[in-house]
C-alpha cells in the first residue's frame, strides 16, 4: 500500500469518526432532505451504470442508493 | 403490461389488508448512440409501499442495432450488421423491521438470444448512532449461461459472487460522506474464460503468416473497488455531489474515476437541473497485446480483442432536468461521452451521445 493511499484512508477514517462525535439533531437535517441532495432517479442511474459497465472494466463502488442522503 | 398487473395486484393486496398503499410508477426511454451501435432502451418500473414493505418491479428492453468490425477465422476484418434484443426484468421486496433496520431481497433476470443471467440478491441496511450513520451490506449471486447463435454445441457458464458495503455518515447539517466498497469473484468455463466474446477472433502473427483464434480470457477474475463520495448542500437550494473511485482486478486492470454534479432547484423548486461530469483512467489487462505473436508451436494462452481491456481514457458530460408538476415528474437528459483507446489501433476513439426522457408519477 502506498504512503499516499494510507494517508487518504487515515484521513477518511478520521473525518468519519470526527463527524460521528458531533450529532446533528433531526430538526437540523432539512437541507439534507432537499431535492438537490437526492441521488438521480433509479431508472436514470441504472442506465448510466449500464453504459459504464459496457465501456469500462471497473466494477462497483459507483454510488449507493443512499449515497447522497444518509437519512430516510 | 406485466408491471401494471403487478401494480394492480400489489394495490389490491394492500387495500384488502386495510394497509396504506402508495405507488410510484416510472417510464423511460434511453438512447445510446455511437458510430458503431445504437441502443434504444425503454423501461418501466412500479414501486408499491404497503405498510412497512416496499415492492419494486421493473421490466426493460435494450434494442441494439449497428455494425461491428469482426476479425473472422480467415483473419480478414469485416463489418457485420446485426440487431438483437436484450430483456431485463426484476422484482425486489424491502421490509423495514424498525425505523433503523431494513432487509431486502431481489431477483433479476436478463435474457438475450445467446445469454441468460440470473441474479438473486440480499441487502441489509442499518441506521446507527442516532441515525447519523446508514450502513449497508449487500450480496449478489450471478449465474450466467452463454451460448453462440447457430452453434448449439457451444455452451459456457459463469458463476459470480459480489459483496457491496456502504457507510453513509451525516457530517454536518449540510454535508454527508459515503464510503463504498465492492468485491467480486467470478469463475468461468475454461473454453473462452470470463467476459470473453464468443463471436470475436484475435489475429496472431506466426512468422510471415497470420492466423485467427477465438478470443480467450482467464477463467477467474477477482475485482476490488473503493470510493469516497460527498454531498454538500450550499447556496440555498443547490448541492454538489462528487466522488472518487479506485478499482483493481486480478488481470492487472487498475482504474481511477472522478465525478461531480452540481444540482440546483429553480422556479420555486419545480425544476431540478443537474449538470454532471465524469472521467475515468484505466490501465490495460496483463494479457492484452496490440500484436500477439506465436512462435514455434506456442500460441498465447490468453488473447483478447476487447478494446475495454486495452487501456481507456473516458470522459462524460451530461445535463439532467426534472420538472415537478404536482405528483408527476417529467425528466429528460442529454449527454456526450468521449472514449479513447490509445493502445487499440483498430478503434482509437469511440464517442457517443446519450439521451433519455420519461415520467415519474406518485399516487
Amino acid at each position: 500500500m502506498t504512503r499516499r493511499l494510507r494517508v487518504a484512508l487515515a484521513s477518511t477514517c478520521a473525518l468519519v469518526f470526527w463527524a460521528g462525535c458531533a450529532p446533528v439533531p433531526a430538526y437540523q437535517r432539512g437541507r439534507l432532505m432537499q431535492r438537490s441532495m437526492q441521488p438521480k432517479p433509479p431508472l436514470d442511474a441504472a442506465f448510466d451504470a449500464h453504459v459504464e459497465d459496457l465501456r469500462e472494466s471497473a466494477i462497483g463502488a459507483s454510488g449507493g442508493e443512499s449515497a447522497s442522503c444518509g437519512c430516510r | 403490461m406485466r408491471v401494471s398487473l403487478t401494480a394492480l395486484a400489489l394495490g389490491a393486496i394492500g387495500t384488502g389488508c386495510g394497509a396504506t398503499v402508495s405507488h410510484r410508477a416510472s417510464a423511460r426511454v434511453h438512447v445510446y448512440d455511437d458510430p458503431r451501435i445504437t441502443v434504444v432502451s425503454p423501461t418501466v418500473e412500479e414501486q408499491a409501499q404497503i405498510a412497512d414493505t416496499k415492492v419494486t418491479a421493473h421490466y426493460g428492453v435494450d434494442a441494439v442495432s449497428g455494425a461491428t468490425q469482426a476479425l473472422t477465422v480467415d483473419a480478414v476484418s469485416s463489418a457485420t450488421r446485426f440487431s438483437e434484443v436484450r430483456q431485463d426484468a426484476g422484482l425486489r421486496a424491502a421490509h423495514a423491521f424498525s425505523a433503523e433496520t431494513e432487509l431486502s431481497g431481489g431477483y433479476n433476470l436478463s435474457r438475450e438470444p445467446d445469454d441468460l443471467v440470473h441474479v438473486p440478491s440480499l441487502r441489509l441496511t442499518q441506521e446507527l448512532f442516532e441515525r447519523m450513520v446508514r450502513a449497508a451490506v449487500g450480496y449478489q449471486l450471478v449465474v450466467e449461461s452463454i451460448g453462440r447463435t447457430g452453434d448449439p454445441l457451444f455452451r459456457e457458464h459463469a458463476l459470480g459472487h459480489r459483496v457491496d458495503v456502504e457507510w453513509t455518515q451525516i457530517a454536518t447539517r449540510s454535508l454527508t460522506l459515503t464510503v463504498l466498497g465492492t468485491g467480486t469473484a467470478t469463475e468461468c468455463s475454461a473454453g473462452i474464460g470470463c467476459f470473453a466474446n464468443p463471436y470475436r477472433y484475435v489475429g496472431i502473427a506466426r512468422g510471415a503468416a497470420h492466423i485467427a483464434l477465438p478470443e480467450r480470457h482467464p477463467d477467474q477474475r477477482f475485482t476490488g473497488a473503493g470510493a469516497l463520495r460527498l454531498s454538500w448542500a450550499f447556496a440555498g437550494s443547490s448541492a454538489l455531489q462528487a466522488g472518487s473511485r479506485w478499482a483493481v482486478d486480478s488481470w492487472s486492470v487498475a482504474a481511477y474515476t472522478a465525478d461531480a454534479a452540481v444540482v440546483t432547484e429553480l422556479f420555486d423548486d419545480r425544476l431540478l437541473a443537474r449538470a454532471e461530469a465524469r472521467a475515468t483512467l484505466q490501465s490495460r489487462a496483463s494479457f492484452y497485446d496490440e500484436r500477439y505473436q506465436g512462435s514455434g508451436g506456442v500460441l498465447p494462452a490468453y488473447r483478447t480483442a476487447d478494446a475495454e481491456l486495452s487501456g481507456l481514457r473516458n470522459a462524460r458530460a451530461q445535463l439532467f432536468l426534472d420538472w415537478a408538476w404536482g405528483p408527476v415528474h417529467i425528466v429528460g437528459q442529454l449527454g456526450r461521452m468521449w472514449n479513447y483507446y490509445p493502445g487499440f489501433p483498430a478503434l482509437p476513439t469511440r464517442h457517443a451521445w446519450i439521451a433519455g426522457g420519461g415520467l415519474d408519477a406518485n399516487f
